[in-house]
């Protein structure tokens, strides 16, 4: 059965950068045919798997304000579900959806509606969803992701970090959004070995969030990204990998 | 020994069976009775319990006793009728009732771990929202699902246990998985297999315990209730409906221990016959079961047909000679890039897709053409431009039948196992997967399936079918041209058609298999509630079976042009609606607006204090401005009864220009959910210009502006809405 996993957390925690990590472990499990959904408006993960974009669903939409004359007896959600099935970035063991920048009035709701939709239709042909939510909360809050298995909320390692956190997760037991299992994971941190961070989380309620474990900083992954490599292709040892591979290893049996 | 008709050699066996089945319910009466008291003592009598989204409390207990258990000590008057159902007995009859009182028990053990949070969350479904019921009402009845099977335990092995899943599938038999046996269950069977299970692929993981089967049970006699009209404790008039209607029965895999034996018993009592794959008491009648009760069948090669028989299941099998599986299971299904060997049509190439009607004389019937290059001619990865023309010809086939079937041209190709099918018309894309073609399949066959398709399910208009396929570019781009001017034509038709324009409505009687005194009016301008049937569909439907549900009614001496009232209409829907209904209003919620069955995808609402009309569908589960849930709505509105104030419509209806026509129209809608809305936010936009407000939409509410009553009306104050001018609707 297909299981979906979000990452959701504020801007510049590193989401797009552990969706990619995330990726490359499951692909390594051979748990493919994967989804990765770059829910994020301002999207980075073609950038980061170095995968060449033609079309975000966003710009499907303001084409779907034209469309040609002689569809228009084809209801609008089948031409919109056409095109993103058309769209639709395929690669080896995984397909790339991107959701792009919605524009103008009542746009985020058509085309987070049809997505919903469509998420679901889909949902059946792959293994594992992986979605990479956007920075702020409004896509949480709308329900576009549906059911989610395991929601990994991502902070830096400050109090602020983890606040923005703790809300968005209790925003998410307010809603009607299905979700099985939430976990914690502090990003970008000098030594993921760094006892103070034990003390700090033991600190806070955290309620039904469970804390994962910590992903240390990495040179190659920032040299990866500047050269415009594919994350995919880090080395193993990579430490930020390595650590990845550790902690999601604990919550999925791939 | 009344009523059994079972053989001497099962003598033995039968007693014993009585025996269990009387026994183990004594023993869980008591066990529940101490569960119920322990329960009042720590929470209080007061504490409400019940299943998620219903409108029938324990819906068992319910159908059976009538009681409405809201609270735990309304547990009390339940458990003092259940322990009267109960005997000591040799009787089958009062066995079956020791059954049915099992069932309310294990009733009751499941509202308690609903209560006290027991049930995990996890792949399987357990209680089965109303929801959810409806949805496969109308999959029922439109013979998307043929049948129910509920699988209790496991296969004797995995490879087995995919066998009798798949051939239920290839019959559009539903698989609703409970319970395990031997330690594993046909679930895990499966998964170890990969078979993928959902609902889309006809298998509802129901619940890993026995006692889980209760699920598919109080879903099963609900179905009465909503779509039948029954009433709580009229339990022989829900017996006989389930018996008549609903086509679900039992298949019990591997060990059976006291506990399958009496729920066993107790499904039978509710009209469910049970097949197991092992020697058991055969009980060959029962007045609750269509033919045999409980019949055993030990030869898995068998065992799909011995259900299908028992249970006297109607699938047409209309075999697809294709070398791939074909059902309704493998629609939908995304054939990825690696997966696929060839590619047709799409993005970067062209394809379209043609429905065209001819003369008898010019179509030569079963034949299919390729000109190009066939499957064979292709290595992995390659691409093909495609154009498929299929050529109808019957007596009856007219020009407004060509896009009904070519609409069916995606369901049916996507039906075959390994093949996409994305877009119609000028728009379409097909894959075929390498394993399709490993199987042998060859572009060839996307017309055999037509050809079969189109003959099978359409036999009273189309006569004669041939499918030309071509693959060759410049074939495709100069014939694409001719099928471009065949769209337009369409198109400009569709638009056009208005209620005035046309001399017929189209009765739908195709629920009253499910609510009896149902009938829905079908116009131009007001599709069907269910949303499936429009006009052009009640047409071709009557076209295809002259005595079917669809039945023309000239609209002759119009009563009321405003509230849509017409004398021959009138009198068609008091026949019909079997003399309940004498009269009926097609654009008016208020005067004797249309009745509904329980399959609507919408309901509309009057709202007092807003001047208005509520609308919401089915997929939205939380609390409505009219205080009631649409699950609550639902209880009122369905069941062919006529309520003023509510109707059951079909989405699109909200969008038509006779929508409430008579009340006002889209001017009164005050508060929609506002994932509706945005489904329907272009057609709507169009509508309120044409109202000339092209701000409209925007002032309807949504559940992220109001919930409450009180909230709605200071959101309507602030925008403006206009149905607050309008006056009071009653």
């Amino acid at each position: 059965m297909t299981k979906t996993i979000a990452l959701v957390g504020k801007g510049g925690t590193g989401k797009s950068t552990l969706t990619a990590l995330i990726l490359k472990y499951l692909l390594q499990k051979n748990s493919s045919p994967i989804l990765v959904v770059d829910a994020d408006a301002n999207y980075t993960l073609p950038d980061l798997l170095n995968l060449k974009l033609e079309k975000t669903i966003g710009d499907i939409r303001e084409e779907l304000k034209d469309i040609p004359d002689n569809k228009k007896s084809i209801p609008k959600h089948m031409y919109f579900d056409h095109s993103i099935q058309e769209f639709i970035l395929e690669e080896k063991g995984f397909d790339l959806l991107v959701m792009g920048q919605p524009q103008g009035k009542g746009c985020y709701c058509f085309v987070n509606n049809v997505l919903k939709d469509f998420l679901h239709n889909l949902k059946k042909s792959y293994s594992f969803i992986l979605i990479d939510c956007e920075a702020g909360l409004e896509h949480i809050s709308r329900g576009t992701e549906g059911d989610i298995d395991l929601m990994l909320l991502i902070s830096d390692f400050s109090q602020k970090g983890i606040n923005t956190t703790i809300k968005i997760s209790e925003l998410v037991n307010k809603l009607r959004i299905k979700v099985n299992k939430k976990y914690l994971i502090i990003n970008n941190i000098n030594n993921s070995l760094d006892s103070n961070i034990n003390k700090f989380i033991n600190t806070l309620s955290l309620n039904s969030i469970k804390y994962l474990g910590a992903i240390s900083q990495d040179a190659n992954i920032k040299k990866y990204e500047l050269e415009h490599r594919s994350f995919l292709e880090l080395p193993e040892e990579t430490a930020a990998f390595v650590e990845i591979e550790n902690i999601i290893n604990k919550i999925i049996d791939a | 020994m009344q009523d059994s008709g079972c053989r001497k050699g099962d003598m033995k066996m039968l007693e014993k069976l009585i025996k269990t089945v009387s026994q183990t319910s004594q023993a869980v009466y008591g066990q529940v009775e101490n569960l119920v008291n322990e329960t009042i003592k720590n929470k209080g009598g007061q504490t409400e319990i019940g299943f998620p989204e219903t409108a029938y409390f324990l819906p068992l207990i319910y159908s059976v006793t009538g009681l409405e258990t809201k609270t735990l000590s309304d547990l009390n008057p339940a458990l003092t009728k259940i322990k009267n159902l109960m005997k000591d007995t040799d009787n089958l009859i009062d066995t079956l009732n020791n059954g049915t009182a099992a069932l309310l028990l294990v009733e009751i053990i499941k509202a308690l771990e609903y209560l006290n949070k027991k049930i995990p969350e996890d792949d399987f479904q357990y209680f089965i929202p109303d929801s959810f019921l409806r949805s496969l009402g109308v999959q029922l009845v439109d013979g998307r699902i043929s049948g129910v099977a509920v699988i209790i335990g496991a296969a004797p092995d995995s490879k087995t246990a995919v066998k009798i899943i798949r051939g239920f599938q290839e019959k559009n038999i539903l698989s609703v998985l409970v319970g395990k046996s031997n330690g594993t269950s046909v679930y895990e069977q499966l998964k170890k297999e990969n078979v993928e299970i959902s609902g889309d692929t006809y298998i509802v993981p129901l619940g890993n315990d026995t006692l889980d089967a209760i699920f598919a049970v109080n879903w099963g006699v609900r179905a009465s209730l909503s779509f039948g009209g029954l009433k709580g404790g009229e339990i022989e008039k829900i017996v006989n409906y389930t018996k008549e209607r609903v086509p679900a029965f039992v298949l019990v895999l591997g060990d059976i221990d006291e506990v399958k034996l009496t729920a066993g018993a107790g499904a039978i009592s509710m009209g469910f016959p049970v097949i197991a794959d092992s020697i058991v008491p055969e009980i060959k009648e029962s007045p609750t079961c269509p033919y045999e009760a409980l019949i055993g069948e030990t030869d898995y090669n068998k065992i799909v047909e011995k259900c299908i028989e028992v249970r006297g299941i109607k699938v047409k099998t209309a075999k697809v000679p294709i070398p791939v599986m074909y059902g309704a299971a493998f629609e939908g299904e995304r054939v990825r890039k690696e997966e696929t060997s060839l590619e047709l049509g799409g993005k970067k190439s062209i394809g379209f897709e043609l429905v065209a009607g001819y003369e008898l004389n010019e179509v030569e019937n079963e034949k299919v053409e390729i000109i190009g290059p066939e499957i064979d001619d292709t290595k992995d990865g390659d691409l093909l431009p495609l154009g498929i023309i299929a050529n109808v010809a019957g007596r009856k086939m007219q020009k407004d039948f060509e896009p009904i079937l070519e609409r069916q041209v995606h369901h049916l190709i996507n039906c075959a196992m390994g093949i996409m099918h994305v877009g119609q018309r000028n728009s379409l894309w097909i894959r075929i997967s390498k394993e399709a073609k490993k199987f042998g399949f060859k572009i060839k066959d996307l017309g055999k399936i037509l050809i079969n398709q189109f003959l099978n399910n359409f036999p009273s208009i189309v006569d004669k079918v041939e499918v030309k396929i071509y693959t060759k570019e410049e074939d495709v781009k100069k014939l694409l041209e001719t099928a471009k001017i065949k769209y337009k034509e369409r198109d400009d038709r569709i638009g056009e058609m208005t209620d005035e324009s046309v001399e017929e409505f189209y009765s739908c009687l195709l629920c009253q298999s499910f609510a009896p005194n149902h009938v829905c009016i079908i116009t131009p301008e007001r599709l069907g509630l269910c949303g499936a049937y429009n006009w052009l569909d009640g047409k071709a439907s009557h076209e295809i079976s002259p005595t079917g549900p669809n039945q023309p009614i000239k609209k002759g001496e119009c009563i009321d042009p405003v509230k849509g009232k017409w004398k021959t209409i009138n009198d068609a829907v008091y026949k019909f609606s079997n003399k309940a209904i004498n009269s009926f209003s097609a654009y008016s919620i208020i005067d004797d607006p249309m009745t509904s069955c329980g399959c609507f995808e919408c309901i509309v609402s009057v709202l007092p204090g807003t001047s208005g009309v509520m609308v919401v569908d089915r997929d939205f589960h939380d609390m409505t401005p009219s205080g009631m849930t649409f699950s609550t709505l639902a209880g009122v509105v369905g069941g062919g009864q006529q309520n003023p104030g509510f109707i059951g419509i079909g989405k699109n209806y909200l969008t038509s220009k006779k929508f409430i026509s008579a009340d006002g129209g889209l001017k009164r809608l005050v508060w929609m959910p506002s994932k509706l809305k945005m489904e329907l936010l272009f057609a709507l936009e169009k509508r309120a210009k044409e109202e000339g407000m092209p701000d409209l939409i925007d002032k309807i509410a949504d559940e992220t502006k109001a919930v409450s009553l009180e909230e709605l009306i200071e959101y309507l104050t602030s925008v403006n809405h206009p149905a607050l001018e309008m006056g009071e609707m009653v």
